[in-house]
């Protein structure tokens, strides 16, 4: 008897036997394991789909409250009718000032505009939750005068604003 | 890395590390393809184990299903095989201490009149085979189950049996000296 016909007896003897056993754990854990890895997950999608569906409706109706409470405030806020005012002010300065405790005037050609206007920025409400309206006051102040010296103008120009709340009182 | 005579379908791309890795992290498919690859080595001891097929293929079972949930236990993935092969090695004994003893002389049933075309296919000569195997000693069988069922090299054997690579060559030598003598009247009969 040769080395190669042991060797292939052996072979054929062992595969014959152990082959048919070849698959059973791959099968045992895919029932074992797998499977119910499976539903877990399958069970738990369900029950995350089942949650968000859930929240959206839940969402859905909080909003619906929401919008029936403030829709109606908003609606029935009396308009505030302010109207832009741009008033312009010039305030026209004599040529020459007449001199204080004998000093000569100090400026020439002075020339003094005021600009200013009002906006109504529309409805705001205030820290305690009291429904009001944004009014917003800008004035720009404006200086010029000439140098009688050296000929040269001067100009001074100085904005200025400020915000005011008006409560607005539902009728 | 050992490789089953089994390779799966074009998913050798991962090595073992990685693929215990990934198991490692509850991925069942990376734990299934662990199975693929090491089903044979496992079958492989427990048969040497056992003697018998059905047994080795529900330790085999068994086994698997236990690594899966202790594999946080294991330190080093490369050694993945050797790891699992004595947690066969475990349950085998366990299984024996459940039964009893397995007889080595088993009662031979005369061969069929008609229908066997060859000598192996005769329950007679598959019982000497069986019982030529069985004389041998556990770990020289493992080795013989290893290199003839699994076609691995003496280096793979000697890493999942804590043997040096010579010294598996050794035992093959021997067990193959054994059968030779235990087994002579079979292969006359084939080439008869």
């Amino acid at each position: 008897m040769s080395r190669d016909d042991l060797e292939n007896l052996l072979r054929n003897h062992l595969g014959a036997e152990l082959d048919a056993q070849r698959g059973r754990a791959a099968r045992q854990f895919e029932s074992r394991v797998i499977e119910p890895m499976r539903v877990s997950l399958a069970t738990r999608n369900r029950r995350l789909r089942s949650l968000r569906t859930w929240c959206a409706v839940v969402s859905a109706m909080a909003a619906c409250v929401a919008l029936g409470f403030a829709v109606p405030r908003l609606l029935t806020q009396p308009k505030l009718e302010i109207a832009a005012v741009t008033p312009t002010a010039e305030i026209s300065v004599p040529k020459t000032l007449a001199p204080l405790d004998g000093e000569k005037p100090v400026l020439e050609g002075l020339r003094y505009t005021s600009s200013q206007r009002t906006i109504d920025a529309g409805p705001a409400l205030l820290s305690d939750g009291v429904p009001a309206r944004r009014i917003i006051r800008q004035r720009v102040d404006q200086l010029r005068w000439r140098d009688p010296a050296t000929g040269g103008r001067f100009e001074i120009i100085e904005p200025f604003e400020n915000d005011l709340f008006v409560q607005v009182h539902q009728q | 890395m050992m490789i089953s005579k089994h390779p799966g379908d074009g998913r050798l791309d991962q090595t073992v590390e990685q693929l215990v890795a990934r198991a490692k992290l509850h991925d069942a498919e990376a734990f299934s393809e662990l199975i693929h690859r090491y089903e044979g080595i496992a079958m492989s001891i427990a048969y040497a184990r056992t003697r018998n097929a059905a047994d080795a293929g529900d330790i085999v079972q068994d086994a698997f299903l236990k690594a899966w949930q202790r594999l946080d236990t294991l330190d080093d993935p490369s050694r993945f095989g050797h790891w699992l092969g004595r947690m066969v090695r475990n349950l085998a004994i366990d299984l024996r201490r459940r039964r009893r003893p397995l007889p080595l002389d088993t009662s031979i049933d005369p061969p069929g009149v008609g229908g066997v075309d060859t000598i192996l296919e005769t329950a007679e000569h598959k019982h000497q085979i069986d019982h030529a195997v069985a004389s041998l000693d556990e770990l020289s069988r493992s080795c013989v189950v290893l290199r003839y069922y699994e076609n691995l090299s003496s280096k793979e054997i000697g890493e999942l049996l804590d043997l040096s690579p010579a010294a598996v060559d050794m035992r093959l030598s021997r067990a193959r000296g054994h059968l030779k003598d235990r087994l002579w009247s079979v292969m006359k009969n084939t080439e008869a």
